[in-house]
C-alpha cells in the first residue's frame, strides 16, 4: 500500500512539474515572441517618425531658403545667401534621406512613392524658382512687377508643397498610431498570459502542495497502522509467553506436588520394609534356635522362607525403593531449580567456565581428557548458579562418554549473536544417534551402550535451565567422531525479563 | 513428665496411618511411654483439642503436646495451629510440626503462628526413624505448661 502510494505521489508530481514546466516555456516564448514583435513596431513608428520629421525638415529647408531670399532682397547684402547657400545643400539631402526613408516604411508599402516624388519635384521647383529670382535680382534685370509675380508663385508653390508634405505626413501619423495600438495590444496579450501562466502555477504549487500534504497524511497513516499491528504483535508474543509461563509453572507445580505426594507412601514402604526385616531377623534367630526334627519337611521350608526367599524379597523391594526415592528426588530437586528465582548478574563466563572446568578437573585427569577454551567467550548478564550447572553437565557429559582408546578433547567456545549468546562445548567422544537427539533431553532418558551410571536427568535439567535463562540447548553429532552441544541463552536476562513482564 | 501430678498425652495429627505407625514405633522405641492418641484428619482433632463446643474448656487440667501434620485431607495444618494459639486455654501446648514441606516461606509462617518446633520429614527412612527417635528423647526432657 506504502509503495503504491510513492508510486501515484511520484506519477502527481512529475504529471505538474511537466505542466509547470510546459506553461513557463509558453510565457517565455511568448514574452520572447511579443518582445519582438515589439521591437518590429517601434522600428516601424520610429520610421513612421522620421519620415514625418524629414518632411518637416524638407519644408523647413525651402522656408529658410526663401527667407534667405527675401533678406537679400530687401538688404542687398552678400551675407543672406549663406543661410540660402546651406538650406540648398541641406535641402539636397534631405530630398535623398526623404526618398530612402518614405520607401522603407512598412517596406514602402505605406507611403507611395508617387507623392514623395510630387513633394520633391515641387520642392525642387520652389528651389530652382528661388535660385533664379536671386540670380536675377543680383545681375539688376529684377523688376518689382517681376519680383511681385515670382512672389507669389512661390507663395502658391508652398502651398502646394504643405499640402504633398500634409498627405505624406498623414499617412506616416495613421503608420505609427496603427504600430502604438499594435503595441499596446501586445503587451496587454501579454500581461493577460503572463497572469494567465502565474495563475496555472499557483494552481499547480496548489496542486503538487495538496498531494504532497496527501502523501504525508499516507505516509503517516502507513506508520500508525504499522505501529498498531507491532504493538499487536508485541501484545500477542506477550499473551504467547505468558501463556508459556504458565503452563511451565503449572508444569513445576506439578511435578513439584506429585513427586511430594508419592513420597509419602514410599515413606511408608522404606519404613515398613525396615521393620519387616527387624522382625524378618528375630524370626531367623528364632527358627535357628527352635530344633526340631530334621526330616519335617515345613522346617525345611521356613529355613529356605528365612534365608534366602525373605531376604531375597526384601533386597529387591529396597531396591526398587532406592530407586524410586532417588528418581523422585531427582523431580523434586528439577522442579525446585525450576521454581527457583534467577538471580541476573553480570558475569565474566571466561572465568565462570574456568571454575567448572576445576570443579571437575579431577574427572579430566582420570578420564585422560584436555579441556580448551577456545578464543573469548562473550560476557553475559544472567543467573551463575544456573550457568554453573549447565556448564559442569555438559563438561561432565562429555568426559563421560569419551571414546576408549582416544585422548579426549573437550572444546568449549561462545560467540554473541544478536540478543543472544552462543556457547559450544564440543568433545570428539562416541557421539550420538541422530533418532535420539531430541530423546537424551527428555527426564530419565539415556542414549547409546548403556555402560555409565546415570539416571538421565542432567540433560533435562540443562535444557530446563537454558529455556529460564531464555534460550534451548540442542546437540549436532555425526554419531561416530564427537558431539557439541549447542547452549543459546539471552545475552541479557534482565531485559528479556523485563519484557516478558512488562 | 513422670513427675507431673497428670502424664502429658501426645496428640498425633496425621492422616497417613503407615506414617503415624512408624512416627509411634520409633517414639516408642526412643523410650517415651505416655499414651498416643491419633487423629486422621483436622476436624476430629480440633473436636478433641478444643472440645465438642471448641471453647478449648475440654482442654483444662489435660495437659497434651502436639505432632501436626501440614498436609491434611479436610484442612491444613496451619488453620489447626493458628486455633489452638488463638485460644487461651491451649494456646500454651507445644505444637511440633512434623511435615514433609520444607518451603522456607511455610517454615517462617508456622514459627510466626506460634509453632514450637518445625521439623521436616528426611527423605529417607533410616534418617526419618532416626529424627522420630530423636524427638522421642527430646520429648522425654521436655517440660510441659500446665493448662489451665
Amino acid at each position: 500500500m506504502l509503495r503504491s502510494g510513492t508510486g501515484r505521489f511520484i506519477g502527481y508530481n512529475l504529471l505538474l512539474l511537466a505542466g509547470g514546466a510546459v506553461v513557463l516555456l509558453m510565457i517565455v516564448s511568448a514574452a520572447f515572441i511579443f518582445s519582438a514583435r515589439s521591437q518590429v513596431h517601434a522600428t516601424e513608428s520610429l520610421r513612421a517618425a522620421r519620415v514625418d520629421r524629414l518632411v518637416l525638415e524638407f519644408i523647413s529647408d525651402l522656408v529658410d531658403a526663401e527667407t534667405a531670399q527675401r533678406g537679400f532682397i530687401i538688404t542687398r547684402k552678400e551675407a543672406y545667401l549663406e543661410p540660402y547657400e546651406a538650406a540648398l545643400g541641406q535641402f539636397a539631402k534631405d530630398s535623398a534621406d526623404l526618398r530612402l526613408r518614405a520607401a522603407e516604411v512598412d517596406e514602402g508599402k505605406a507611403i507611395a512613392p508617387e507623392p514623395v516624388e510630387e513633394l520633391i519635384k515641387l520642392g525642387q521647383v520652389r528651389m530652382d524658382l528661388i535660385g533664379h529670382n536671386l540670380a536675377n535680382f543680383r545681375v539688376g534685370n529684377f523688376e518689382s512687377t517681376q519680383m511681385v509675380a515670382a512672389l507669389d508663385r512661390g507663395r502658391i508653390l508652398m502651398d502646394q508643397i504643405r499640402q504633398a508634405g500634409a498627405v505624406i505626413r498623414d499617412v506616416a501619423a495613421s503608420v505609427r498610431i496603427a504600430r502604438a495600438a499594435a503595441m499596446r495590444d501586445a503587451a496587454t496579450l501579454l500581461t493577460t498570459m503572463i497572469s494567465l501562466g502565474v495563475a496555472m502555477i499557483v494552481v499547480l504549487t496548489t496542486g503538487a502542495t495538496l498531494v504532497m500534504i496527501r502523501h504525508v497524511k499516507e505516509i503517516d497513516e502507513a506508520r500508525r497502522e504499522l505501529m498498531d499491528i507491532n504493538q499487536e504483535l508485541e501484545s500477542r508474543v506477550r499473551e504467547r509467553t505468558e501463556a508459556v509461563m504458565r503452563t511451565n509453572d503449572e508444569l513445576q507445580r506439578y511435578a513439584y506436588i506429585v513427586s511430594h505426594d508419592l513420597r509419602a507412601p514410599l515413606v511408608n514402604i522404606m519404613g515398613f520394609t525396615s521393620e519387616l526385616e527387624s522382625s524378618t531377623e528375630q524370626l531367623t534367630a528364632y527358627v535357628r534356635r527352635v530344633g526340631g526334627d530334621a526330616d519335617d519337611p515345613d522346617r525345611a521350608d521356613a529355613l529356605i522362607a528365612v534365608d534366602e526367599d525373605i531376604p531375597e524379597a526384601l533386597g529387591f523391594i529396597r531396591s526398587s525403593t532406592t530407586r524410586m526415592d532417588s528418581l523422585i528426588n531427582e523431580i523434586l530437586k528439577l522442579s525446585r531449580a525450576g521454581r527457583r528465582v534467577l538471580d541476573p548478574v553480570p558475569l565474566d563466563m571466561h572465568s565462570l567456565v574456568s571454575e567448572c572446568v576445576d570443579s571437575i578437573r579431577q574427572r579430566f585427569a582420570e578420564a585422560g581428557a584436555e579441556v580448551r577454551i577456545e578464543g573469548r567467550l562473550p560476557d553475559v548478564v544472567s543467573d551463575r548458579s544456573a550457568l554453573q550447572q549447565i556448564f559442569t553437565n555438559l563438561l561432565d557429559n562429555a568426559t563421560k562418554y569419551l571414546k576408549g582408546g582416544q585422548p579426549g578433547q573437550i572444546v568449549v567456545r561462545g560467540r554473541l549473536d544478536r540478543g543472544t549468546a552462543v556457547f559450544e562445548v564440543e568433545d570428539n567422544g562416541r557421539g550420538i544417534a541422530e533418532t535420539d537427539f531430541e530423546r537424551i533431553f527428555e527426564l530419565f532418558r539415556r542414549a547409546g551402550t548403556q555402560d555409565k551410571p546415570g539416571d538421565g536427568i542432567g540433560l533435562a535439567h540443562t535444557r530446563m535451565l537454558s529455556r529460564r535463562l531464555g534460550g534451548d540447548v540442542c546437540v549436532k553429532s555425526d554419531g561416530e567422531t564427537g558431539t557439541t552441544f549447542i547452549v543459546t541463552i539471552a545475552r541479557d536476562l534482565v531485559l528479556r525479563m523485563g519484557r516478558n513482564e512488562a | 513428665m513422670s513427675k507431673e501430678p497428670k502424664p502429658v498425652a501426645i496428640i498425633m495429627i496425621e492422616d497417613d496411618e503407615g506414617h503415624a505407625r512408624l512416627i509411634e514405633k520409633n517414639i516408642r522405641r526412643a523410650g517415651v511411654t505416655n499414651e498416643i492418641i491419633s487423629f486422621r484428619n483436622g476436624t476430629s482433632a480440633i473436636s478433641y483439642l478444643l472440645g465438642a463446643d471448641e471453647t478449648g474448656l475440654a482442654a483444662i487440667g489435660r495437659p497434651s503436646l502436639v505432632l501436626l501434620d501440614l498436609n491434611l485431607p479436610d484442612m491444613t495444618g496451619i488453620d489447626i495451629l493458628t486455633r489452638l494459639k488463638a485460644n487461651e486455654h491451649t494456646r500454651r501446648t507445644p505444637v511440633i510440626v512434623l511435615t514433609t514441606t520444607d518451603d522456607a516461606r511455610e517454615i517462617q509462617r508456622c514459627y510466626d503462628l506460634g509453632a514450637n518446633v518445625y521439623i521436616t520429614k528426611p527423605l529417607n527412612y533410616e534418617s526419618f526413624a532416626n529424627a522420630i527417635r530423636q524427638l522421642g528423647l527430646f520429648l522425654s526432657v521436655m517440660q510441659i505448661p500446665e493448662l489451665n
